[in-house]
C-alpha cells in the first residue's frame, strides 16, 4: 500500500463520520473572528481534508505538527467544564431554595384555607365529576363565596412557572452534558481500532506474499496521533457550535425567565415578611405593656427584630438576576465578543449570590421555627 | 384586571410600596411617641397608649393585607399567559439540545461502524489470503 493509498484510506475512513449530517450548517468562524480569550475550536471542514488527502505525507506532517500545536494551546470545550458546572450548580441551588419558600407558602395557605373552612367563610366540597361509584378520582377542592373553586389541598401556589424552572434546570443541565459528553473518547478508540484492523490487512497481504509496502506499519502511530487530533477538533467542533447556538438562542428566554422568577421570589419573601412583621409588632406590644421590662421580654425583643430584620433582607434577593447576567457573559464569550475570565466572573458572582439566597432563606426558615 | 407579567409586578409593587410606607409612618409615630414622654420625664398618658395600642392593630392589619396581596399576586404570576409562553420555549431549547446530544452519540455510532467494517475486512483478507494455494 502506498502512502497516498493509506491516506486515501484513513480519509475513506472520515468520510463514515457524519460530517453533513445537518448538525449545525452555521458558517465556520473567520480566523479573524477568533480574538483573545475566545477557543479557536475545530474550523477544518471537509474541503480542507481532500485538500490534505490530496497531499500524501505532507497532510501527515501537517496534522502533527498541529497536534503540537493543540498540546501548546490547550483551548478546547473542556475550558467550559468547570464555568458551566458551576453555573448548573447555582442554579440547582437557587431554583432548590425558591421550590422550598413555594413549599412554606403552599402550607400557609392550606393553614389559611382550613381557617377560612372552619370559620364558614369557605366550603369544602368535593371536584366536580369525582369521589362516586361512577368516577376515576377523587379530589377535594375549596369553594369561596364568590363562586371560585381550588384544589383543595394545594400542592403549589406556583405549578405553572415551577415547570419553567424545571426547564431552566434542564438547561443548564443539557449544557453540562454537552460539555461532558465522552465522544472523543468514543470516536478514536474505534478509529484507532479501525487503523489496528488495517494493519493486520497489510500484515495479511505481506505474508501472502504481496507488496512489501509497510506504510500503515510505519506511519501508524503518527497516523493515529493525527486521527485522534482531528476527531478532537471535529468533536469540539461540533460542541462549541451547539453551546453557541443554543446560549445565542436561550439567552433572551433566560432574561425574561430570570426576572419572572425573581419577582416570584421577592413576592414570596414579602409573604414572609408580612409573617415576620406580624410576629415582630406583637413581640413589640408585649414589651411595650410591660410597666418594667424583664430581661426576657427584652431578649424576646431583640430576637423578634432580628428575625425581623432576615426577613427584611431577604426581600431585596434577586436570586436569578445573576444567572441572567453569567449567561449573558458566557453566550458574548461563545461569539467571541468578551474573555472566559470576564464570563468566569460573572458565574462566581452567581454562585456568591445562589449561596446568599439560599442562606437567607434557610436563616429566615430556622428564626420562624424558632419562634 | 393586569395580565402580562410586568403590569401584575407594578401593580404589586405599587401597592406594596403604599402599605409598606404606610407601615414605615406608623413605626415612626409609635416611636416618636415614647421618645417624647422619655424625654419629657413623663409616663404615657392614656391617649398616647390608646394610640400607640391603635397603630399596632393597623400594622397587623398591614402584614396581614401585604401577606393577602402576596398569594394573590403569585396566583397572577401563575395565570399569566407569558408563562406558559416562556415555559413552551424553554422547552424548545431544550429539545434543540436533546437533538445535539443524540448528534454526538451518532458520532460515536458512525466511527464504531467504520471500526466494525474494518475488521471485517481483516477477517475477509485473512480467509482470502488461507485460500490461496500452496506452491506445491
Amino acid at each position: 500500500m502506498t502512502d497516498s493509498r493509506m491516506f486515501r484510506t484513513i480519509y475513506g475512513l472520515f468520510h463514515l463520520l457524519p460530517l453533513e449530517t445537518g448538525f449545525d450548517r452555521s458558517p465556520k468562524p473567520a480566523a479573524q473572528e477568533l480574538r483573545g480569550g475566545q477557543c479557536p475550536l475545530g474550523w477544518f471542514d471537509r474541503a480542507n481534508l481532500t485538500f490534505v488527502s490530496r497531499r500524501g505525507r505532507g497532510f501527515l506532517y501537517c496534522a502533527l505538527g498541529l497536534s503540537g500545536l493543540l498540546a501548546v494551546s490547550a483551548c478546547s470545550v473542556a475550558d467550559y467544564k468547570q464555568p458551566i458546572d458551576d453555573m448548573a450548580g447555582a442554579v440547582d441551588q437557587s431554583i432548590n431554595t425558591i421550590n422550598e419558600l413555594d413549599q412554606e407558602i403552599t402550607a400557609a395557605r392550606n393553614t389559611r384555607w382550613k381557617e377560612e373552612i372552619a370559620d364558614g367563610k369557605a366550603l369544602l366540597v368535593t371536584a366536580d365529576d369525582t369521589c362516586a361509584l361512577n368516577a376515576k378520582t377523587c379530589s377535594l377542592e375549596i369553594m369561596f363565596k364568590d363562586g371560585t373553586a381550588r384544589p383543595y389541598p394545594a400542592t403549589s401556589v406556583i405549578p405553572t412557572a415551577k415547570a419553567g424552572l424545571a426547564g431552566l434546570k434542564l438547561y443548564v443541565a443539557n449544557l453540562k452534558a454537552i460539555v461532558d459528553a465522552d465522544t472523543v473518547n468514543q470516536v478514536t478508540t474505534s478509529a484507532n481500532a479501525a487503523l489496528g484492523s488495517l494493519a493486520e490487512i497489510e500484515t495479511t497481504i505481506q505474508e501472502a506474499g504481496g507488496p512489501d509496502a509497510g506504510a500503515i506499519q510505519t506511519y501508524r502511530e503518527p497516523a493515529e496521533n493525527a486521527i485522534n487530533w482531528l476527531i478532537g477538533q471535529y468533536v469540539d467542533y461540533v460542541k462549541f457550535a451547539a453551546l453557541r447556538k443554543a446560549t445565542r438562542t436561550a439567552q433572551p428566554v433566560i432574561v425574561r425567565l430570570s426576572g419572572f422568577y425573581d419577582t416570584i421570589s421577592k413576592v414570596a419573601s414579602d409573604y414572609q415578611l408580612g409573617a415576620a412583621s406580624k410576629e415582630f409588632v406583637a413581640k413589640q406590644e408585649t414589651f411595650d405593656d410591660a410597666s418594667t421590662p424583664t430581661p426576657q421580654a427584652i431578649d424576646a425583643y431583640v430576637t423578634a427584630a432580628a428575625n425581623y430584620d432576615v426577613a427584611l433582607r431577604a426581600t431585596s434577593a434577586r436570586p436569578l438576576q445573576a444567572f441572567a447576567e453569567a449567561h449573558g457573559k458566557l453566550t458574548d464569550e461563545l461569539n467571541g465578543d468578551i474573555s472566559l475570565s470576564e464570563a468566569i466572573a460573572a458565574i462566581q458572582n452567581l454562585v456568591a449570590r445562589a449561596e446568599a439566597f439560599e442562606t437567607i432563606v434557610k436563616e429566615f426558615k430556622t428564626a420562624a421555627g424558632d419562634e | 384586571m393586569p395580565e402580562t407579567i410586568e403590569e401584575i409586578r407594578t401593580t404589586f409593587q405599587t401597592t406594596r410600596d403604599a402599605i409598606a410606607q404606610l407601615d414605615g409612618e406608623l413605626a415612626a409615630e409609635r416611636k416618636a411617641i415614647k421618645v417624647a414622654a422619655f424625654r419629657a420625664g413623663r409616663p404615657l398618658t392614656a391617649d398616647e397608649v390608646a394610640r400607640r395600642k391603635q397603630i399596632a392593630a393597623t400594622r397587623l392589619e398591614l402584614a396581614e393585607a401585604l401577606q393577602e396581596l402576596s398569594l394573590n399576586t403569585l396566583d397572577a404570576l401563575d395565570s399569566a399567559p407569558e408563562v406558559a409562553a416562556l415555559v413552551n420555549e424553554i422547552n424548545a431549547i431544550n429539545q434543540q439540545l436533546t437533538d445535539d446530544l443524540n448528534h454526538l452519540k451518532q458520532i460515536e455510532k458512525f466511527a464504531e461502524t467504520a471500526a466494525k467494517v474494518a475488521e471485517m475486512l481483516a477477517e475477509a483478507a485473512k480467509v482470502v489470503a488461507s485460500l490461496r494455494p500452496t506452491p506445491v
